[in-house]
């Protein structure tokens, strides 16, 4: 017992054996000015550890789980969300060190790196085999992948290639308890590759991630286009993304930022489109000239293009400095990261922007277009308090707007601190119970990251179930009460029902396809659907699922994670829990990076956690190439697969077989 | 060294003392920067993989961040009782004042000579005579990068005009990757953030020919130097905290405030007159001369200047707005209000608006010229 101070104190002699006398720093000054990251908050350690590689990282949360110290990881603390604060104080674990590129395999499109290494490190390093890392925050330079993964950012090329967690293969990270685990998305089972490493920290710390690698895109092109309002911008970049074409880019911003940036822009431009194709030499001579006539439609004010290196940079230099022109203006910068469906950005936009003017903060925009992200920046001066507690009022207003337009609240930046009391306006008590307990589970002390992500209190009502799920959610209740266990089976190509003392929940009688967005590119499913018939509807509009239409439902594939980069493509889940409980996440909006990731978690859960009731998933303007199709099996479960099942279902109730029920 | 600055400038600190001395405090005898430069920093980190020290020792109190957050914690006397002066000074004393952090910092932190004030400030008093006498030898041969070049271990004296034209941006980018400082020099420079660039040793030529134009400058008597960028000036007052010998310039160094005619402004007059937030393009102006600009301006729109104003740490006051009528108005009140002095001025332009400037002055005030800033170091060449 005692506080942590004293804690520390214990466990100090043991920590300075392990890493040596001089990695340990306790002087106010490496506390100090440990206290920090890119965001506003602060919080001073107890002690900053420089931990000189991962073997020795083990041993070192070993001592401090031993001992009840909590520590944050840390590595370029570039954040904006105060993820590395040392909010409960503790040790602060400083990683930059980790910092090797220890194999490339350009063969099979992987490079294993260690957390601390800086994102534009690997591309350099990528460079000259002609390939390329695809995630791309702004802050590449000096951001690191480690720091990248926990987030899960994006950046400008997340529209086409997905966001960091969407790039990462397989990890090694060590638990709370100091064991260390090898996950891979690949594996049978749920994808925790997904929720821990993206967890900020707070379920495990990274020591090694397999990230994919590309091949680099010969054939660049990048448009640069004026407009007279921002409107006229957005209703391009939809017209873009409805016509086919998936930019590997597409990027605006607004006169504000444009005018911080100093580059010169033709007289009455209110915004500015970058829109950058990669694909091959035919598709983007045809999608050129679609391009440009969208632009022309959308009444560009002027358009420039660039083919060759020198004039691509020169069209992205503007955009790339924005956030730091920005930064000039004011000696606070707080950049905030909403994800909005892109058929509600318009009118998103138009609101945020009214809350700037609400408050009279002074704010530039910038937007990841095409998936529908958008970053206020808002420029202030934090011993200014009248202005920084308007900051703040407008930062909770724009919370509040997003997640009523069922948005994400954070699209890359993660949660953090600075969100973290708006992941209530964003998550029901259901889903936060959920990852309340996933967090309990894996860390039972609170020592990993503690007081980060979740918020203590819970606003707002339960999301109502739809209709269609009153008469199973009456069964599973049913069911539950007689202590009956529930096999859940799709179209029933898997598996069949078996065994007389269960109850049998199939998804085959929700087979309706809910909706069809062609302005996001998204499909609403219910679980039962056949991949066939929803193919088939999509194929009359000319859209295609991201995978191929193989036999059985839509939910079926996902659950036994028949295409390893299905969870990819999924941007909303539904499903109900063995209580009855009906939780949906997500929505429309391509990227997320707000709370754990849920339906990652369930890719692959064969059931065993939830019932899945209905998934968006993303569509593309071309058939999905060949993917590989898994071979179905069933999984070994590992102890941390059973450590969630625990949370989702301590009765054992749904698939009881897949973890050690007798069938 | 004596306490080279005018207490009467506004940008100029009071050397630090009041309460907490007791503590780390007390041995802060020398001048340090002002709060409002310790305060530039956003914490965005774009710095630390720039910085040759950070890169070999991974640590945050190793990078620029932790640098220049360390002078801001101890002007905000954060430091407890009890807090080492060795260990206050161990971040500075492991900066190479290499300058390369400010050509990768947004807002160009002027990490270098904050450590080198602070080496300055906590070296010099405190352990004693020998102690004393040590710090001063180690100040005196450990300059930062104030100090013209000389030899060849030193490329090239960087002095970019700040507040960053896009070609700015440009060429600080690559001079922090492949080290042609010099080769930039060339075209435009001067009268801003000191860089100081070290490495190869090609430019000596180009050397040579900076430092004529910058000695240049240092006559007795140099022209006053006005600038409307706040980071300019900002540099300009700085160089002369670090070396004596740039007394002359920093005395000379005017922000255009400074010739505003001195009106207080009118009454704050209905909500209905403000101008959009999102319409204004601004011009990063620190919050001492927003004040006194507030106290100097008079504008038709004095309720959005005040708008503006009350934010320290920017002021739209003479922003590159050339679409403002109000912004127009306020040039042409300072064109006017320098022609009623009679100033033989040279006025220096981040902007490119040398060409509107020259063509109001015409009319207005014969006297002065306005030049690019990258012309104005041919102008005090010829001189
Ligand atoms: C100018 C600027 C522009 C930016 N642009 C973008 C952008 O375009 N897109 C974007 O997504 N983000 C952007 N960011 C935010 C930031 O750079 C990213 O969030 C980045 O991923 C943070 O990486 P880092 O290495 O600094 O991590 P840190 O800040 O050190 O850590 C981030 C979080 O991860 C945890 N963590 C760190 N290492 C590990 C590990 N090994 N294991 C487990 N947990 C760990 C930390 O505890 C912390 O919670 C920008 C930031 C700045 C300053
Ligand atoms: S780059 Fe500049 S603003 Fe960013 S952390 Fe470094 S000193 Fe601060
Ligand atoms: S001047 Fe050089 S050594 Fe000092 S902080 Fe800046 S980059 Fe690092």
């Amino acid at each position: 017992m005692g506080n942590i101070f004293s804690k520390f104190g214990r466990a100090r002699r043991h920590i300075e054996k392990i890493i040596g006398r001089a990695n340990v720093h306790c002087d106010a000054v490496s506390l100090a000015l440990n206290s920090f990251d890119g965001a506003p908050a602060r919080a001073l350690p107890h002690a900053v550890l420089d931990i000189p590689d991962a073997a020795r990282l083990q041993q070192v949360i070993k001592t401090l789980y031993e001992f009840g110290v909590p520590y944050v990881p840390r590595t370029a603390g570039t954040n904006h969300d105060g993820g590395a604060v040392p909010l409960k104080g503790g040790a602060v674990l400083n990683l930059s060190a980790l910092d090797k590129i220890t194999l490339i395999n350009t063969e099979q499109g992987w490079a294993e790196v260690e957390p601390g290494v800086v994102n534009q490190r690997l591309q350099d390093a990528l460079l000259p085999l002609g390939f390329f890392y695809a995630p791309d925050p702004a802050s590449m330079v000096f951001s690191t992948i480690g720091g990248n993964a926990a987030l899960n950012a994006g950046g400008a090329k997340t529209l086409k290639y997905g966001s960091t967690a969407a790039n990462i293969l397989a990890a090694e990270v060590i638990t709370p308890q100091g064991e260390i685990l090898n996950l891979s998305k690949a594996d049978n089972g749920p994808d925790l590759t997904a929720l821990l490493t993206r967890s900020e920290g707070t379920l495990c710390v990274i020591t090694r991630l397999r990230v994919k690698i590309l091949p680099r895109p010969k054939n660049l092109k990048t448009f640069k286009a004026y407009f007279a309002s921002l409107e006229n911008t957005m209703n391009g970049v939809r017209d873009i993304i409805a016509a086919g074409i998936l930019p590997a880019a597409l990027e605006a911003m607004d006169k504000t930022t444009m005018d911080a940036t100093q580059t010169p822009y033709p007289a009455g431009a209110e915004a500015l489109l970058i829109i950058e194709l990669d694909s091959d030499e035919k598709t983007a001579a045809k999608q050129e000239l679609e391009i440009m006539q969208i632009l022309a439609n959308n009444k560009a004010v002027t358009i420039e293009t660039a083919d060759d290196e020198a004039a691509r940079r020169k069209l992205w230099a503007g955009r790339r400095a924005a956030a730091s022109s920005l930064a000039r203006l004011a000696p606070n910068l707080l950049s905030l990261d909403s994800a909005f469906a892109r058929s509600s950005l318009p009118e998103s936009i138009k609101k945020i922007r009214g809350i700037f003017a609400k408050y009279n903060v002074r704010a530039g925009m910038v937007f990841h277009a095409g998936d529908g992200n958008v970053h206020p920046n808002i420029v202030f001066d934090e011993t200014n308090l009248f202005e920084a507690a308007q900051v703040k009022k407008a930062v909770k207003e724009i919370h509040m707007l997003t997640a009523q337009a069922g948005g994400s609240i954070s699209g890359e930046h993660g949660i953090g601190i600075e969100k973290r009391a708006a992941m209530a306006f964003m998550f029901d008590e259901a889903a936060l119970g959920l990852m309340r307990k996933i967090k309990a589970a894996f860390d039972p002390e609170n020592l990993a990251n503690p007081d980060k992500i979740l918020p203590i209190a819970t606003r707002g009502a339960p999301r109502a179930a739809p209709q269609y799920l009153c008469d199973i959610i009456e069964r599973i209740k049913q069911n539950r009460a007689a202590g009956r266990a529930m096999i859940i089976t799709g179209l029933g190509t898997k598996f069949k029902t078996r065994g007389r003392d269960k109850a049998a929940l199939s998804s085959a009688g929700l087979n309706q396809v809910l909706d069809i967005d062609k302005v996001n590119y998204t499909v609403t499913a219910q679980a039962g659907c056949a991949l066939k018939d929803i193919a088939a509807l999509l194929a009359e509009r000319g859209m295609y699922l991201p995978v191929p239409a193989a036999r059985g439902s839509i939910g079926g594939a996902f659950a036994a994670k028949t295409f390893a980069d299905f969870a990819d493509y999924i941007t909303g889940i539904d499903f109900l829990l063995p209580d009855g409980v009906f939780i949906s996440l997500g929505g429309k909006h391509v990227k997320n990076s707000a709370g754990y990731d849920l339906p990652r978690l369930l890719h692959g859960s064969m059931g065993a956690y939830a019932f899945i009731t209905a998934l968006t998933v993303r569509t593309f303007a071309a058939p999905a190439p060949k993917a590989a199709q898994r071979k179905f099996e069933f999984f070994r479960p590992c102890a941390q697969a059973a450590l969630i099942k625990k949370v989702f279902d301590s009765d054992n109730l749904f698939n009881p077989f897949v973890f050690g029920g007798a069938q | 060294m004596k306490i080279n600055f005018d207490k009467t400038q506004p940008f100029m600190p009071a050397p630090t003392q009041g309460p907490g001395r007791k503590f780390i405090y007390n041995v802060l005898r020398g001048p340090l920067p002002p709060e409002e430069s310790s305060r530039l920093c956003n914490r965005c980190g774009a710095c630390a993989q720039a910085c040759p020290v950070y890169k070999i020792q991974k640590r945050e109190p190793a990078s620029p961040r932790g640098r220049h957050q360390l002078l801001r914690f101890l002007l905000g006397r954060q430091f407890a009782a009890g807090t080492k002066k060795a260990d206050i000074l161990r971040p500075a004393q492991s900066c190479i004042m290499c300058g390369q952090c400010t050509a990768a910092c947004s807002v160009l932190a002027p990490t270098a000579a904050h450590m080198a004030w602070l080496k300055y400030a906590l070296g010099f008093c405190g352990g004693g005579f020998w102690r004393g006498l040590w710090s001063k030898i180690v100040y005196k041969f450990n300059k930062p990068a104030y100090t013209p070049p000389q030899g060849a271990q030193i490329t090239a004296f960087y002095m970019p005009a700040a507040g960053g034209s896009a070609h700015y941006a440009a060429s600080l980018r690559i001079i922090g990757k492949e080290h042609r400082g010099a080769e930039i020099m060339d075209e435009g420079l001067l009268l801003g953030r000191a860089t100081l660039m070290q490495g190869a040793a090609a430019a000596a030529k180009i050397l040579d020919k900076i430092k004529a134009r910058y000695e240049a400058l240092l006559c007795p008597q140099p022209p006053p130097i006005i600038t409307d960028d706040i980071a300019n000036y900002r540099a300009l007052k700085l160089s002369t905290e670090i070396d004596e010998k740039y007394q002359n310039i920093a005395a000379a160094a005017r922000f255009i405030t400074d010739y505003m005619p001195p009106v207080k402004p009118p009454a704050r007059t209905g909500a209905g007159r403000r101008i959009a937030v999102q319409d204004n393009n601004l011009l990063f102006c620190g919050d001492e001369i927003a004040r006194r600009a507030r106290e100097l301006f008079i504008c038709p729109r004095a309720d959005f200047l005040l708008e503006l104003n009350q934010s320290p740490g920017s002021a739209g006051l003479l922003a590159y707005g050339a679409q403002h009528a109000d912004l127009q108005q306020l040039k042409r009140a300072f064109a006017a209000a320098c022609a009623a002095r009679r100033l033989e001025t040279l006025i220096v332009f981040s902007s490119a608006e040398e060409k509107f400037f020259n063509m109001l002055f015409k009319s207005y005030y014969p006297y002065a010229k306005a030049v690019h800033i990258t012309a104005a170091a041919e102008y005090f060449y010829e001189k």
